[in-house]
């Protein structure tokens, strides 16, 4: 179900990765860096995501919509690894990420950010920002004590890098705060800001703009197609359906579990199936 | 104290000359630190001098204060590590300390039958030093076997897993099974009911004597330093101020002193570890581990290194502290003293180090050792009457009007309110103020002070919601 007009190259069997022509295989995962295959995941006797199968482009925007309870935050947490699938396969840049650890699926360059902001509440926006990025020669437990001077040239890097990323959210005058006391779009932003500084290839934004003021959600807007112009990928999940038709190249319908249809925003504004079970009639 | 005096720079400019020692800021912190000991010491010594007490007696309890203040600051700074930085709650602590003191024992204990001991088991004979990191390396090892099955669930239950596991020790310890055996060729055992007798000799001396080696090169004698300097040196200088057997207490004075230099090694460690990258994710880690799992960090190695190290830390506690009172036994590992330290935390603020250096010579100056001397000091005041024996014979003449016999009924049974009197303590302070004297102090978890970056075109910020470009 995936529309490959930018490519020529077959989508492969998930069974037959082991035959795959190097080449094919190699820009393949250039140009489709996720791909969820038959994903399924129950809790007790609910069915929550039932056989989902999508793919997204590189360097796309690409929107999550459906009905509360479809299984979108689910989808998510099975794909970054806070739930364990029952089945299916979840594959990033050509790699099986099926179950792995939440950390370790950070690691690979696919981050998320919460539905509601989880700010470190207790530390400043600056700690919040330098927890982040990946590499950190001082997370080792034994230089922290022994090679302080190895480490503070890095955590100048790491200030600086984090200085630099507030400022293009425009909150670096909040640095110092303590992250617990910024209001609630403050905290949307520091949630995608430290994201960012995970350098990650991919970005899961579930639910970014919910309770964002119009003001604030046009210029995290703007940033967002300024990242994506730059290279980053996105798959949000929103409940706008204003935003999510002006700004995302393709759309992708859940529905009790399943995906409903996917496809460009005209054609999902104007697919029946969609509008009856979720757009409830005209758009 | 106001937030601004935060040790550090917090994104304020740094004017004040701050005292930079081992790549810490103290600044203020030294000055607070020295003035709360200079006044401890100073009630002790007026309370003494109003007893009349001797100089030896002074000194003695001058002694054992500083060996309080030494012991529980360090335990607090321990404890701080688990739950003021990473958020582990750990009522266990006694435990580790056991395991610490017990596997030292008993690998540095002379061999069964060598000579001169009366104890019921030997150990390995091995050199103190080695029983100590062997004692550390038993307390961390513990550790991790207490974390891996409570790791992957709620933090309560790890609370359970430790006190349960500190109790296994307790039992242990007293069990006969172990109380004795033959492990290769060596009789050793953890001595049951009876316990362990320490006999590797005098911590102390062996210490000062290890410290002696390159005097001993200079001046052609073994344990220099002991013999001339202390012995004769100190110890002799002291004899004319306490002509019998001033040893013991001065020996009280030069250990208590070695366990401050070990405290501020302490300090200087746990402070290293929480400011820095390390830190930062165990805080992280504190306030949201999920959050922290999903921004690339594996949260269960860090938690079990910050636990192995703090326990290791609270078995090395655990030596110096039980390790040079000539023998220990089982039922001085009550749970108590776990709940004694948990007090000394959060009297200082758990989060904060130099609270919990604070907190702990708060809880040893006034809430342990300080009762007990009260009482001394009154009842010598009062001219040392007899207390009524029960209850009854103290509350009937208050009717009277007679305060005395209640009065001296309560001194007499200080140790069991003191009891009380902590957990008033901990009552209002939890009610009125919960982060403790400096909890509210956040110390930055960075290696370096987080201001604002100097960079090649430094444009003008508006500092208040403005647009920077």
């Amino acid at each position: 179900m995936s529309d490959a007009d930018s490519t020529d190259v077959t989508v492969p069997d998930a069974d037959a990765d082991v035959e795959l022509d190097a080449t094919t295989e190699s820009v393949d995962i250039a140009e489709v860096p996720l791909k969820v295959r038959n994903l399924r995941k129950t809790f007790g006797g609910i069915t929550a995501v039932d056989g989902v199968d999508f793919e997204i482009e590189k360097g796309s925007m690409t929107g999550l919509i459906g009905p509360n309870g479809a299984g979108k935050s689910t989808t998510f947490n099975c794909i970054t690894g806070t739930h364990e699938p029952d089945s299916g396969v979840v594959e990033f840049n050509g790699e099986d990420i099926t179950g792995l650890e939440p950390y370790q699926v950070a690691n690979r360059g696919l981050v998320r950010t919460f539905q509601i902001a989880r700010e470190l509440a207790d530390m400043t926006v600056l700690e919040n920002m330098m927890v982040a990025p990946g590499h950190q020669r001082g997370e080792a437990l034994w230089r922290s004590v022994f090679a302080r001077d190895d480490v503070k040239k890095q955590e100048s890097e790491i200030l600086e890098r984090a200085w630099n990323t507030l400022e293009f959210f425009d909150i670096e005058h909040l640095a110092n705060e303590y992250a617990g006391n910024l209001s609630g779009g403050q905290r949307k932003l520091l949630e995608l800001a430290r994201a960012l500084l995970t350098d990650p290839e991919m970005l899961l934004l579930d639910e970014p703009f919910a309770g964002v003021n119009p003001t604030l959600e046009e210029r995290l807007l703007e940033h967002i197609h300024e990242l994506k112009d730059e290279g980053y990928t996105f798959l949000i999940v929103e409940h706008d359906m204003d935003l999510i038709m002006q700004n995302c190249e393709k759309v992708i319908v859940m529905h009790q579990g399943r995906i409903l249809t996917e496809g460009t925003p005209t054609d999902v504004r104007n697919n029946e199936d969609v509008i009856e079970a979720y757009l409830g009639g005209e758009v | 104290m106001s937030d601004a005096d935060d040790g550090g720079g917090y994104g304020q400019s740094v004017e004040e000359e701050r005292a930079v020692v081992f790549g810490i800021n103290f600044g203020n912190d030294s000055n607070m630190l020295l003035a709360l000991l200079a006044g401890t010491f100073l009630l002790y010594l007026v309370g003494g001098l109003v007893i009349g007490l001797p100089f030896r007696g002074l000194m003695n309890q001058v002694g054992q204060l500083t060996f309080w203040i030494a012991v529980f600051a360090m335990s607090a700074l321990a404890l701080n590590l688990h739950w003021g930085y990473t958020g582990l709650f750990n009522i266990g602590i006694v435990g580790f300390m056991a395991t610490g003191v017990y596997v030292a024992g008993i690998i540095s204990k002379p061999v069964f039958g060598s000579g001169t001991s009366a104890a019921g088991v030997g150990g390995f004979g091995m050199p103190l030093i080695v029983g100590i990191v062997g004692g550390m390396a038993a307390a961390a090892l513990l550790g991790l076997i207490a974390a891996l099955p409570a790791l992957r669930l709620r933090a309560d239950y790890l609370a359970i897993v430790t006190i349960a596991l500190s109790e296994i020790v307790r039992f242990s310890l007293l069990s006969d099974t172990l109380s004795g055996a033959n492990v290769g060729g060596y009789r050793v055992g953890l001595g049951g009911g009876d316990g362990l007798i320490l006999d590797y000799g005098d911590p102390l001396e062996i210490f000062v004597r290890t410290l002696s080696y390159p005097f001993d090169l200079v001046f052609g004698q073994s344990g220099w330093l002991w013999e001339e300097l202390y012995i004769n040196g100190v110890v002799g200088f002291i004899s004319t101020y306490i002509p019998t057997n001033p040893k013991p207490v001065v020996d009280n004075f030069a250990y208590a002193a070695f366990l401050l230099v070990i405290l501020g090694g302490f300090y200087v460690l746990i402070t290293r570890i929480g400011s820095s990258p390390f830190g930062r994710v165990l805080k992280a880690v504190r306030e949201d581990e999920d959050v922290t799992n999903a921004l690339g960090k594996n949260t269960n190695m860090f938690k079990i290194k910050s636990f192995m190290v703090g326990c290791a830390l609270m078995g090395l506690i655990g030596i110096l502290w039980f390790g040079t009172q000539g023998s220990v036994t089982p039922n001085t590992f009550r749970p108590r003293i776990t709940f004694y330290i948990w007090i000394a935390l959060i009297i200082g603020g758990a989060g904060s180090n130099t609270g919990s250096v604070m907190g702990g010579a708060i809880f040893a100056a006034f809430l342990f050792q300080g009762p007990r001397y009260f009482k001394n000091i009154v009842e010598t005041v009062l001219g040392n009457p007899s207390a009524p024996s029960s209850f009854g014979q103290a509350m009937l003449p208050l009717s009277s009007g007679d305060v005395l016999p209640m009065l001296l009924y309560t001194l007499d049974s200080i140790r069991a309110l003191q009891l009380f009197l902590m957990g008033i303590v901990l009552i209002y302070l939890m009610h009125r103020r919960p982060e403790g004297l400096l909890g509210h102090r956040k110390e930055a978890a960075a290696s370096i002070p987080l201001t604002r970056p100097v960079k090649s075109s430094d444009e003008d910020v508006a500092t208040d919601g403005g647009e920077s470009k």
